[in-house]
């Protein structure tokens, strides 16, 4: 899938979080974001899995532009994009099984939800092969709540998997990770990327993996880009002047204000 | 911005709490001397005294029985019949779930206006029949369908219903936030994210409210038969009217035994589902 974030502005009644923004993605591409705490980066990721609107400015997704979707397109669109967020964000009660199961969650009908809940999943080999990818296949049917907590980390990527997206986003994915297993996982995502030719958007406070796998790096900064080069020429300069704290501190808490309820995009019943 | 100093809430509230308690002393004729005094104990001395033996003859006990099984099976229904409405009212008295707030996805769009109404119709009704007590239901419903259990089933459910939604309805808007998104940015349609998101985590708690609004309902089936709506009530009516005070202690001691036994049940049950 491919992306084009042209002048994107977005403020939840104070400052601005996004400030001009522009970027493009090809499909298939490998994308790291850098950059400090509070920049942006997760009010990014909620316009891009279409969780936002955007105040100002445009997201086109595949050509498409966001905003002109009906209610019916956003839900369509929504089912191509897979989101893997710091915490794993996985219901404590379910087993594994049935919070992979819930990545289709979109393609299905009410009667199958109800009918994997309750009696059984049909499901259960392509499930069983992204847990395999994921190295916890054992675990299919265990509860959720007695996995350690990367484990259940892995759970939330192998749903994200299951999902088969087009466009695979990771906020900070290996925040619960181990160095060995934070490594483990960029190198599935980029396997899987290029397996499918699946794009991927993924933060990373461990710059040192980022630019090992990843061929292009956008760093932001205050809302804005602040440097979009490819892996090879980003200098130490550029990463001293991204991580430099300039502004007051004020701003950081910004990204976790309740959004009000109307710049949330609607979905379909 | 700085917010003006003002009195500070929680010393008000304490203020308020304890005049009210002042003015309710001296308005009720609040008088421990008058348990304390000769005659008081002597009253209470001499009805304990007639307490015993307890009546143990086998047709009271018969009587005695039944009429427990009455009042359980009473507790049950009313509790049963409650769930389905307590879940009807709590999905419309619900913000997450009716589309007013964050869970859901629900933009500012046609449902939210159109669902506001219902939200705070379904919000009055669970208020009217949480305020009115039990009793007062099992009278209006004795003119309705006559004396008996039913009329007290039916009490029972009416308020027992008003107070599951209630709780139902604050069950499912303080689930986990997180997770639900989680799955809504996967494109999921609204039924199935409540089925697989909301629900899963809502329900242990639900169920064990409902566990203990049983324990509480088998103790106000014991006192709905002192209106005529069925049950032991009735038989503690009349004995206490009677001065049938030897019987009063059997009846005692039965409720004693099924309130303690239902209590039993609903607590390893609701440790199960937790």
């Amino acid at each position: 899938m491919d992306i084009k974030i042209t002048h994107l502005h977005q403020n939840f009644g104070g400052a601005p979080v996004i400030r001009d923004m522009d970027f493009s993605v090809m499909s298939g591409e490998r994308i790291a974001f850098l950059g400090p705490n509070g920049v942006g980066k997760t009010t990014l990721f909620r316009h891009m899995n279409l969780m936002i609107t955007p105040a100002a400015g445009g997201v086109e997704l595949d050509g498409a532009a966001i905003s002109t979707l009906s209610v019916k397109e956003v839900r369509a669109m929504k089912r191509r994009i897979a989101t893997i967020y710091q915490q794993h964000n996985l219901i404590p009660r379910f087993k594994v099984i049935n919070n992979i199961l819930a990545g289709r969650l979109g393609q299905w009908s009410t009667t199958r939800a109800l009918f994997s809940l309750l009696i059984k999943s049909l499901d259960v080999d392509d499930v069983r092969d992204v847990l395999e990818k994921t190295g916890i296949a054992d675990k299919m049917y265990w509860r959720t709540d007695r996995l350690s907590v990367g484990q259940q980390q892995w759970v939330a990527i192998a749903r994200a998997l299951y999902q088969n997206p087009d466009l695979l986003l990771a906020d900070e994915p290996c925040a619960s990770l181990d160095p060995r297993n934070a490594e483990k996982l960029i190198r599935l995502l980029v396997n899987w990327s290029k397996q499918h030719n699946t794009t991927v958007i993924a933060s990373f406070h461990d710059v040192e993996l980022a630019l090992a796998y990843f061929p292009r790096i956008i760093g932001l900064k205050d809302g804005a880009v602040f440097f979009d080069l490819p892996a090879g020429q980003v200098t130490k300069q550029h990463l001293q002047d991204l991580y430099r704290d300039e502004k007051p501190r004020e701003v950081e808490a910004k990204e976790n204000v309740v959004i009000p309820a109307c710049c949330i995009t609607p979905i379909e019943i | 911005m700085e917010r003006p100093v003002r009195f500070p809430p929680a010393l008000l509230t304490t203020l308020i709490l304890a005049l009210l308690v002042v003015l309710s002393i001296r308005g009720l004729d609040i008088d421990f001397g008058l348990i304390f005094s000769m005659q008081g104990i002597g009253q209470i001395g001499s009805y304990f005294y007639e307490m015993f033996p307890p009546d143990l003859s086998g047709d009271f006990l018969h009587d005695v029985f039944f009429a427990a099984v009455e009042t359980l099976a009473i507790s049950i229904m009313g509790t049963v019949f409650a769930i389905p409405l307590g879940i009807a009212l709590a999905l419309f008295a619900t913000r997450n779930i009716i589309g007013t707030g964050r869970v859901s996805g629900q933009s500012n769009n046609k449902g939210r206006r159109l669902h506001a109404p219902l939200f705070v119709v379904s919000r009055l009704i669970l208020n009217v029949l949480r305020s009115i007590p039990e009793l007062l239901w099992a009278i209006i419903f004795i003119l309705v369908v006559g004396l008996g259990p039913f009329a007290g089933v039916l009490a029972l459910s009416l308020h027992t219903g008003g107070v599951l939604g209630k709780l139902y309805a604050d069950v499912l808007e303080n689930v986990d936030p997180q997770p639900v998104e989680a799955i809504a940015v996967t494109g999921a349609g609204r039924v199935n994210l409540f089925f697989y998101s909301v629900l899963p985590q809502a329900l242990p708690q639900c169920l064990s409210y409902t566990l203990y609004r049983w324990e509480m309902n088998i103790r106000e089936a014991t006192i709905l038969g002192f209106v005529g709506a069925g049950g032991i009530g009735l038989f503690f009516y009349k004995a206490i009217n009677l001065f049938y005070i030897d019987r009063v202690l059997t009846l005692i001691i039965a409720v004693y035994i099924m309130v303690n036994l239902v209590d039993m049940l609903s607590q390893f049950l609701r440790r199960k589902v937790q």
